[in-house]
């Protein structure tokens, strides 16, 4: 096919494949500079890695010893972005268990104290408390319900947490706000390469079928675990060597502790539980995948490695129920034959010039914690390429929502609202929580979803303003049904709401509640346990009346 | 007899639509019947709504004075149109609704799940607006349970009378009381045209309300004990254990639900509750096999992970509704019978196909008596 992209005056200067941290966050940087992007995301903002990681801000203890570089700068990065997102961030504690007796426990326990020592170093960067180093019995009264027998004693450390999606969408928000076109479930087929140079892109709406071609004066992948599959469509995919690792979260129903807990799985590696919202995820597995990433599979084995894992130090996360499961596929950097945990997380932007593509340039690896700093990397390579001198300016200027602290207690008495429904709206929107109450009525302040919980205006403002196609991803952006009913309380609510906002006919609003359900059961599968079973036969049932009906 | 005994020649266990259905078809067939049922099962989880009712002789038969089958009734099941044979008549048909005229929608506040505008879309009807005054809450049971007391609804429907002028009937959401059956009709007494609603979800008021109306169609003399019951298949003639008592009969209908019912449950791989009879799951190839066996203990084998449908799971019977010992041949006992959602391949089938099971195995269980004298 031939087209005659190089010829017309570009539609954009950047056109970035893939809106997942890396591509967002890059469609911001270069928007702030003042260059015309265009950011294409083949299914939802957040669908792949960012948005199914462990969704910690730090710098990565494990790399401290392997990587010391990669701990530096996600630290400070991460000190950045408690500046410009303070409301989507949140502190999480971790503790890390040590088990044993006599001489062998000691030397683990000084192994941990110095490894730490070292870490409390990089701490103030990102407004860190230094670890400490603590008796069974003081774990006992931070973790009550800590396996007991055999403790030694442990180690605590300071790290942030942050929620993924939010990440990706507050970059891509602020992004159009500068003028970035924003097209999601919208894929790249072709990158188009004319006389060594990339000219564009061909892509293909998924929802619509619509075709489109874009022309760009440089165009950048930011595909993460795809990328070798995009980078192939221009030919230059054997120089962006990056292994997928799949790894799967647990959501439990509830925070069944108020402090992370490290502790170590069957085969050693170490896992971890972390309190997540009003949830609790349980993390992670790391094994090479080969699978559809547009589809990645959760197995029963990899649910039970988890429980097993974390029941060794917390015997009643038995007690607590899996309402899902979540998976994505870390971009790593190829590094042959390694264990997949000891591969680099570190990043590389690629100049293809050199293999015959001016013009474009894959971003490979990184993390989320170092992902403004990536985009900045890449930025500051690609800008003066296209005649644009415009500073950085991402490390001070605030996202959407995180120009102000918002009043939760004035905002919940105000809007007559529960503090904690305003506090869960606040995380996700900062400042803005305050716009969003405002535009509704007193219908719009209803809680759609109580698990969550999340209010009719919020699921509305993810169909108007947040780019939201489906309901799928409504929920990626609000949590709609990611709490313990899964769905079965709002899913036809949401849809409603979406509906009316989205123009979708009352087919289309029971055919987006039924795949909202269907889509919280499969992702449950893997976890049925005997509590689980008859909450599944509800949604089945509850799957079933959506079916049904018909016009007549 | 103690105090505590009861004696019963067909003991009808769960009370559901299967276990009322055979409760009334056995006690039709001349027999003395007692039902035990621990709570609501699925059948008062449902959204009200019942499928093809007519479909089959003994659903039809059932239906006969709780239904009104064969005109041409729709109702709503959500906000879309249903195409159903029978209305729960405690619902209020709407089938006047769409048949002629311009019907009207209420935009009640409660539920987001309601949208008067969807509904309207749908049926082509006109949006009506509520009064200030009309009942909100966040829930529908929170209105129903206002709409209740006497006078209340006929209140309500004086206030709507100058908005509904011309219109030939009026929908409601899910609303129209939650435990009297007789709302619709007191308020369409006073607007002169029928009040329907839609259907719920699960534990809104329809389906709370069409178990009850189940529950007053028993026939007199039926008892009906409170309690959680265990058979053992071995014990002929079927001593039933109750939480120490004890029930003297001689047929016993399992009519204990599925896994939403709490007649099957999952524990490690799927059992049958109350008397541990065989489960047969179906897999891929749709091949019955026992529970237990390597694949059907697999949850993820028993659902189908692309729909999310359980690829149907419970007891075998045959064609009087005998449960079927693990040879999936013989009988487990002659006088064990099974009926609704506990039986195989009728996983969630719905209200009507509980009603038609429960009716056959329950005249069966009745006339098998008569024959084994
Ligand atoms: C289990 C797990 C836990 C993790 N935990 C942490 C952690 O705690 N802290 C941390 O800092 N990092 C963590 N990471 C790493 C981090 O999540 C990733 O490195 C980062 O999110 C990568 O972002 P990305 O934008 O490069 O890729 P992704 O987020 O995967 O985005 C790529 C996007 O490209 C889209 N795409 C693919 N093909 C096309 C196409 N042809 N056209 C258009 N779009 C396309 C995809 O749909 C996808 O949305 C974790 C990763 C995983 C998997
Ligand atoms: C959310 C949901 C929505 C639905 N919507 C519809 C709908 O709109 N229309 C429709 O036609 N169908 C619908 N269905 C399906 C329908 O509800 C069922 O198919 C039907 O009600 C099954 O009836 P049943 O009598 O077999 O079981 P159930 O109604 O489950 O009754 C089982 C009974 O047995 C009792 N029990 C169980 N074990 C014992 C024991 N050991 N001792 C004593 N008692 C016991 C239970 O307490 C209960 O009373 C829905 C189901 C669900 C879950």
């Amino acid at each position: 096919m031939t087209t005659d992209l190089a010829h017309r005056r570009p539609d954009c200067d950047v056109l970035i494949i893939g809106g997942g941290v890396n591509g967002t966050g890059l469609a911001r940087d270069l928007s702030l500079r003042g260059l015309r992007v265009i950011l294409l995301e083949r299914n939802d903002l957040a669908f792949g890695a960012s948005g199914n990681s462990s969704g910690m801000i730090h710098g990565g203890p494990r790399y401290l010893t392997t990587h010391p570089s990669v701990t530096r700068s996600s630290c400070v990065d991460s000190g950045y972005i408690q500046t410009i997102a303070p409301h989507m961030i949140f502190r999480t504690p971790f503790v890390m268990p040590i088990y044993g007796h006599g001489p062998v426990a000691r030397v683990r326990f000084d192994a941990f104290d110095a490894f730490f020592s070292l870490y409390d170093e990089y701490q103030p960067l990102k407004r860190g408390k230094p670890h400490t180093r603590l008796t069974p019995a003081e774990t006992l009264t931070l973790v009550p319900g800590l396996r007991s027998d055999d403790l030694y004693g442990s180690v605590t450390f300071d790290e942030w947490g942050i929620y993924g999606n939010r990440l990706c969408v507050a970059n891509a928000i602020d992004a159009v706000e500068h003028g970035c076109r924003l097209y999601v479930h919208t894929s790249v087929e072709r990158i188009v390469v004319e006389e060594g140079r990339a000219t564009g892109v061909t892509a293909r709406d998924r929802i619509d079928g619509r075709a489109y071609e874009f022309s760009a004066r440089a165009v950048v992948n930011c595909t993460g675990a795809w990328s070798p599959i995009t980078a192939a469509t221009a030919g230059v995919s054997e120089h962006v060597k990056v292994r997928p690792g799949k790894g799967v979260h647990l959501i439990l129903d509830r925070p069944i502790t108020d402090i992370g807990v490290m502790a170590d799985a069957v085969d050693g590696r170490q896992i971890f539980i972390e309190p997540w919202g009003n949830t609790a995820l349980i993390g992670t597995t790391d094994d090479d995948t080969y699978a559809d990433l547009d589809d990645l599979p959760v197995t029963t084995d990899e649910v039970r490695y988890l429980v097993e894992g974390i029941e060794q130090v917390l015997p009643r996360v038995r007690d607590a129920r899996i309402i899902g499961v979540t998976v994505g596929a870390r971009p790593s950097l190829y590094a042959w034959g390694k264990m997949e945990d000891a591969l680099s997380r570190e990043h590389e932007v690629v100049d293809h010039a050199a293999h015959g593509a001016q013009g474009l340039f894959s971003l490979i690896g990184g993390k989320l914690a170092s992902y403004r700093m990536f985009a900045q990397e890449a930025a500051d390579l690609i800008a003066p390429k296209l005649g644009n001198h415009a500073p950085c300016t991402t490390h001070s200027a605030p996202l959407p929502g995180g120009d102000r602290p918002a009043d939760i207690d004035l905002l919940a008495a105000r809007f007559e609202l529960s503090r904690f429904a305003v506090e869960r709206l606040v995380t996700r929107h900062g400042s803005r929580a305050e716009t969003i109450l405002a535009d509704s009525g007193r219908r719009g302040r209803m809680v759609v979803c109580s698990h969550e919980p999340v209010l009719a205006c919020e699921v509305r403002w993810a169909a108007k303003h947040e780019y939201a196609r489906t309901l799928l991803d409504v929920a990626r952006r609000t949590n709609l049904a990611m709490g313990a009913c899964g769905g079965n309380d709002c899913a036809l609510a949401g849809a409603v709401i979406a509906g009316e906002e989205l123009g979708w006919s009352p087919g289309e609003v029971r055919a987006q509640a039924a795949e909202l359900l269907r889509s919280r059961q499969r992702s449950r599968l893997p976890a049925i346990g005997d509590k689980q079973a008859r909450a599944e036969a509800m949604t089945m049932a509850a799957l079933r009346t959506l079916g049904r009906a018909a016009l007549p | 007899m103690s105090a505590h005994e009861v004696t019963a020649d067909v003991l009808v266990i769960g009370g559901g639509a299967a276990g009322v259905a055979a409760a009334r078809a056995a006690h039709e067939a001349g027999a003395t019947v007692a039902v035990v049922a621990d709570g609501g099962g699925a059948t008062s989880l449902g959204s009200g709504v019942v499928w093809g009712a007519a479909r089959d002789p003994f659903a039809a038969w059932a239906a006969g004075d709780l239904w009104r089958v064969g005109g041409r009734y729709v109702t709503v099941a959500g906000w879309l149109l249903e195409g159903a044979a029978g209305a729960l008549r405690s619902l209020l048909d709407v089938g006047a609704l769409p048949l002629g005229g311009t019907p009207g929608v209420l935009d009640l506040a409660t539920h987001p799940s309601w949208s008067a505008r969807l509904v309207a879309q749908t049926l082509g009807a006109r949006v009506v607006t509520a009064p200030d005054d009309a009942p909100t809450g966040q829930s529908f049971r929170e209105v129903a349970v206002t709409l209740d007391p006497e006078g209340a609804a006929e209140a309500f429907a004086r206030s709507l009378a100058p908005r509904c002028e011309g219109l030939s009937g009026l929908l409601l959401p899910p609303v129209l009381g939650l435990s009297r059956l007789d709302v619709a009709a007191r308020m369409g007494a006073v607007l002169g045209i029928p009040v329907g609603e839609a259907a719920g979800s699960p534990g809104d008021p329809p389906g709370l309300r069409a178990m009850r109306a189940l529950r007053r169609w028993l026939p007199e003399g039926v008892a009906v004990l409170n309690d959680r019951a265990t058979v053992k298949p071995g014990r002929l003639p079927g001593l039933v254990f109750r939480s120490g008592r004890l029930v003297k009969t001689r047929s016993v209908v399992l009519a204990t639900g599925g896994l939403v019912g709490g007649g099957l449950v999952f524990e490690e791989t799927l059992r049958e509750a109350a008397a541990g009879a065989p489960v047969w799951t179906r897999d891929r190839r749709r091949v019955l096999s026992r529970a237990g066996a390597a694949r059907g203990a697999d949850p993820v084998e028993w659902f189908d992970e692309h729909t999310g449908r359980a690829r149907g799971a419970g007891l075998r019977v045959d064609p009087s509704g005998r449960v079927l010992d693990g040879d999936g041949e013989t009988p487990l006992g002659e006088w064990l019978y099974a009926a609704g959602e506990v039986c195989n391949g009728r996983g969630g089938d719905g209200v009507a196909d509980a009603l038609a099971d429960g009716a056959r195995a329950g005249r069966s269980a009745a006339q098998a008596i008569g024959r084994r004298g």
